[in-house]
């Protein structure tokens, strides 16, 4: 019983990992880089949803919505400011990376002057009512959460599998001169991704505020770290494996904790991660194997 | 690197100029490492430098010149926040020292690490010639501070740090104005468990296993404590400061069924934890170490959960003593916060170091005036504080006091009589 | 209808670091026709194909299709212009199946993705998706592939990765293909299996210009043969002409 409560747990906290990373996958498919900016995108995404309930009066739902939109637009600018010139004038490869970790830290700077550096939280109303499930317990905004998550990951899912961009975005991701030459216009599929990627991303910021009450500039950082490691063990770019590792990863954790010690989490998880490159380096999923669905 | 207040008001170390100076340092930074093409762990050094440059703070020609160590950026900001808060006031009103001209302070920010607590505390003995430190604020952080003083022969005075033993091992330079965790923790337990209609038998203790007080309380000291009160301690649970996420730890502590709860953490970690507790349906009752802090950040995160949570602290804020009464008042006016814990702390170790300046006829900053400040300290007994009362250091250089008990009840810390 | 070619390359250059791969060359191609495009193993056939299909600018010269200039159009706009075209080295997307595949070959011919769509299409399989899967279902059954669909490629053949290749160059209905070595690793009766289908398409309307090195195919299937040697054209005609062309024999036939 406490296994499967900590199951419980250990999906909840991994789902909201896995639309982070899948974030991280869809950009590095189409763009082949780590867009070390998502996690601030994830931020972002928290104070927007925060400010939707507190100025607004939203229920969860528009709140997330709100997340969605308002990171979406910020995820296509800053792909037009801090990627798009780097492109165009193909610079170096390690360019595109510090402009990522430059914005990054802009928009923490400006999400500390804006909100101040503490912990602030979503009202109480959203901590949801308590559930009881034979032995198991849950909250509403816990089902709510694992909900939207698995919603999500169906619909990214169904996206990429039955829509004219998707598609178009896994083709870029596999080879943009191609791409190209079967007449997609991959701008407009890199900008596409970055709305979709940055979306998700806030939509897991709300998310994560709501489980957990504890919004910060800087709630994105950890989080950052952890979408590259849920990406190499999922393998690189592929979004199926961004879902299951970022439950792996989740579960990994909480058993760690749960069992052993909270001293152990983050060895366990990099063991997992190193295994992960010893054992399969290429990932979970990665090359013929993902496009069985 | 530039820290907000709760207020908005953007604190800029109380030096302006260098708050922009900071700023472009930081973009001479980035735009540096852009032409450069610096990886990640380039991040780090460019934050570092744009905050080595809020630490070449306040030039100031004082006459008696005290440098402070408190966190104003990062997870312990809001303790750094309500200290800050204390000094602007007292600064305000005595400043002036008689016949020794003004109290100058050096103000610097340690981000609650311990690497950069070393590194002032050389900073404010070597280069600003400081004659004694007030600070640092965490435990971790005045344990790595208190010897590179003693060695300097300075007299450093740390407001709150509660880990026993750091100023015992640190003799004769070293001192603190609020008392251990072994002395508070003994009698937080023994009036927690007194008040229970349901004996406590068996509890749960959970504990920040970074933070260096909550961890040495959380492994040592709060089981002896436990122990001595007939209590057992079933499984002993810990998380690190930072996590938000505590339903692993909540679920194992509800397998066991205790009887109750007892916490040791900063107040961030205690808040998440105790709403946790309570989200998974755990109504035992808690107990919270010195740690929390009284800090009303505790009462936001947690919330409704927060309730009834009982906790031990040196500051009474509902004390009818017209000292504290006038302090609680004048520190809303000027900050919209009621003063927490840390501002209590902060507020009376500036008067008792002001009271040392004045008493043994200190006059600028030479050995001899490091001396006196010095034998001030280790001899206190009964001096009297603001907030509060009579003061003694015994001869660990520790502060001895009774804690008062104070629990959580309509979203405010009240005592619990 | 003028008798304007459909493709008009004229005097394109194009150097590889201080190496001519193209060196003034002109070609028109008619509307229709079965054109072949020969020459010798470094000739630069393939780099001409870059350059028709805007993968690489040329630093000289002008393209015209249909009249119309299209020089320094990004490919995508070529491919939308009319123009597709397979690789010499099989290049399909090993993350995606065969069907998916030629699905992305449709990706211009697709009605534009309404919001609706957009949003409630993944819920329900929209429209376009089903429209895509029988469009690729169509084009492989054009080229006759008979293998399983929802595979990967790379567990067919090479002679059926090329079959998909063509299929999925074939789903944008372009008005020109270009096709280059198309019967690499054919055995014979592959090799007229495939002249059958080009002719199916010439069929259909459309024109092909078609990389080969299998001369009996070329002569046999071509309209019209142009033969490239170290980036220069050396000789262009109808196939009996250029069989005979003296320059020609020495320059390439003669060492077959
Ligand atoms: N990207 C490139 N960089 C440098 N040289 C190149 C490049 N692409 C082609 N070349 C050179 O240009 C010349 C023409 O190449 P191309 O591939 O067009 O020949 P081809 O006629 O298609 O030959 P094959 O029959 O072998 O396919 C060759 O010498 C080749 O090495
Ligand atoms: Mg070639």
């Amino acid at each position: 019983m406490v296994f499967l409560q900590q199951l419980i747990n250990g999906v909840m906290l991994g789902s909201t990992y896995a639309l982070v990373a899948i974030g991280y996958s869809l950009i590095f498919g189409v763009l082949r880089l780590l867009h070390f900016a998502h996690g601030e995108v994830f931020m972002v995404g928290a104070f927007i949803g925060l400010g939707a309930v507190v100025y607004l009066h939203v229920g969860p739902l528009v709140a997330l919505l709100c997340a969605a939109v308002g990171c979406a637009l910020l995820g296509v600018v800053i792909e037009f400011v801090a990627f798009r010139p780097i492109r165009r004038r193909n610079g170096s490869l390690l360019a595109p990376i510090v402009s990522s970790l430059g914005v990054g830290l802009l928009l923490q700077e400006v999400a500390t002057n804006l909100f101040g550096a503490e912990q602030t939280r979503f009202p109480p109303q959203f901590e949801g009512e308590m559930i009881r499930l034979g032995g198991l317990f849950v909250t509403s905004t816990q089902l709510f959460i694992l909900g939207t998550s698995f919603v999500l990951m169906l619909a990214v899912h169904l996206f990429v599998s039955y829509t004219k961009y998707g598609m178009a975005m896994r083709a870029s991701a596999e080879s943009t001169d191609v791409a190209r030459l079967l007449g997609i216009n991959v701008d407009t599929v890199i900008v596409l991704t970055f709305a979709f990627a940055s979306a998700l991303g806030g939509v897991a910021g709300v998310l994560v505020g709501f489980a957990f009450s504890a919004i910060s500039p800087f709630m994105g950082v950890s989080m950052s770290i952890k979408g590259v490691a849920i990406m190499l063990i999922g393998g690189l770019g592929s979004i199926y494996g961004a879902m299951v590792g970022g439950l792996i990863l989740g579960v990994v954790e909480v058993m760690t904790v749960g069992y052993l010690a909270s001293s152990y989490r983050d060895a366990f998880s990099f063991a997992l991660l190193i295994i992960m490159l010893l054992v399969r380096p290429q990932g979970l999923f990665s090359g013929a194997s993902a496009a069985k669905r | 690197m530039v820290v907000v207040n709760r207020n908005g008001f953007i604190v800029f170390h109380n030096n302006e100029v260098l708050a922009i100076d900071n700023v472009f340092m930081a973009a001479v930074a980035f735009l540096a490492s852009r032409d450069t093409g610096i990886g990640v762990g380039m991040r780090k050094t460019m934050i570092a430098i744009g905050l080595s440059a809020v630490a070449m703070a306040t030039p100031a020609y004082a006459d008696v010149q005290i440098g402070v160590l408190m966190p104003t950026s990062g997870f312990a900001a809001g303790f750094g926040l309500e200290e800050q808060g204390s000094i602007d006031l007292f600064m305000k009103s005595y400043s002036d020292l008689g016949p020794a001209g003004k109290l100058k302070l050096v103000i610097y920010d340690t981000r609650g690490e311990p690497a950069q607590a070393i590194s002032l505390t050389k900073k404010l003995i070597d280069s600003d010639k400081v004659t004694a430190i007030i600070g640092p604020y965490l435990s971790g952080e005045s344990e790595a501070a208190f010897p590179v003083a003693n060695r300097a022969a300075t007299p450093i005075v740390t407001p709150s740090s509660a880990k026993p033993g750091i100023a015992a091992a640190n003799r004769p330079w070293a001192f603190r104005f609020s008392s251990t965790t072994d002395k508070t923790d003994k009698a937080l337990i023994e009036h927690w468990t007194k008040k229970q209609s349901k004996p406590i038998k068996n509890v749960v203790l959970f504990y920040d296993g970074k933070d260096a007080v909550s961890s040495s309380d959380g492994k040592t000291v709060m089981p002896a404590a436990l122990k001595a009160a007939n209590v057992n301690v079933l499984d002993a649970i810990s998380f690190q400061t930072g996590d938000v996420d505590f339903s692993a730890q909540v679920t194992r502590a509800k397998a066991l069924n205790p009887d109750g709860i007892v916490v040791t953490a900063l107040f961030t970690e205690a808040g998440h934890l105790v709403s946790e507790l309570r989200k998974q349906g755990m109504t035992q009752p808690i107990a919270a170490g010195v740690e929390l802090s009284l800090d009303h950040k505790f009462i936001e995160i947690a919330g409704k959960a927060s309730e009834g949570v009982l906790t031990a602290a040196e500051f009474n804020r509902d004390s009818s003593k017209p000292t504290v009464v006038q302090f609680v008042k004048d520190y809303e006016a000027a900050t919209h916060h009621l003063p927490g814990n840390s501002s209590a702390l902060m507020y009376d170790t500036l008067s008792l170091m002001r009271h040392c300046i004045m008493s043994t006829g200190v006059v600028g900053n030479s050995e001899a005036d490091k001396v006196k400040i010095r034998d001030c300290w280790a001899n206190m007994n009964g001096v009297e504080a603001p907030i509060a009362g009579a003061v003694t250091i015994n001869k660990d250089g520790d502060g001895v006091r009774q804690p008062n008990f104070l629990v959580v009840r309509d979203g405010k810390f009240v005592v619990d009589p | 209808m003028s008798d304007a070619p459909l493709l008009d390359v004229t005097g394109v250059g194009v150097t590889y670091g201080g190496y001519v791969a193209l060196d003034d060359v002109s070609c028109r191609v008619v509307e229709n026709s079965i054109h072949a495009l020969i020459g010798p193993n470094g000739a630069g056939k393939t780099t001409l194909f870059n350059v028709v299909s805007g993968l690489v600018k040329p630093e000289s010269g002008s393209l015209q299709f249909r009249e119309r200039q299209y020089t320094g159009l990004r490919p995508d706009q070529i491919l939308v212009m009319g123009i597709a075209r397979n690789f010499q080295q099989v290049r399909l997307f090993p993350v995606l199946s065969v069907i998916e595949n030629v699905m992305v070959g449709c990706h211009s011919r697709l009605p534009r993705t309404s919001f609706r769509d957009f949003v409630l299409g993944p819920l329900g399989r929209d429209k376009v998706d089903r429209l895509a899967r029988e469009r690729a279902a169509e084009m492989l059954d054009l080229v006759e592939y008979r293998g399983d669909t929802k595979a990967p490629p790379s567990q067919m053949t090479l002679v059926d990765q090329r079959r998909i290749e063509i299929a999925r160059a074939l789903a944008s209905d372009p008005q020109l293909l270009l096709l280059d070595e198309p019967a690499a690793g054919m055995n014979p009766a592959e090799a007229s299996q495939l002249s059958e289908i080009i002719r199916k398409i010439r069929g259909l309307g459309r024109t092909v210009l078609l990389v080969e090195h299998n001369t009996r195919m070329v002569f046999s299937l071509a309209d019209e043969v142009t033969v490239l040697s170290a980036g220069k054209i050396i000789a262009s005609g109808p196939p009996s002409a250029v069989k005979s062309d003296s320059a020609v024999v020495t320059a390439y036939l003669g060492n077959v």
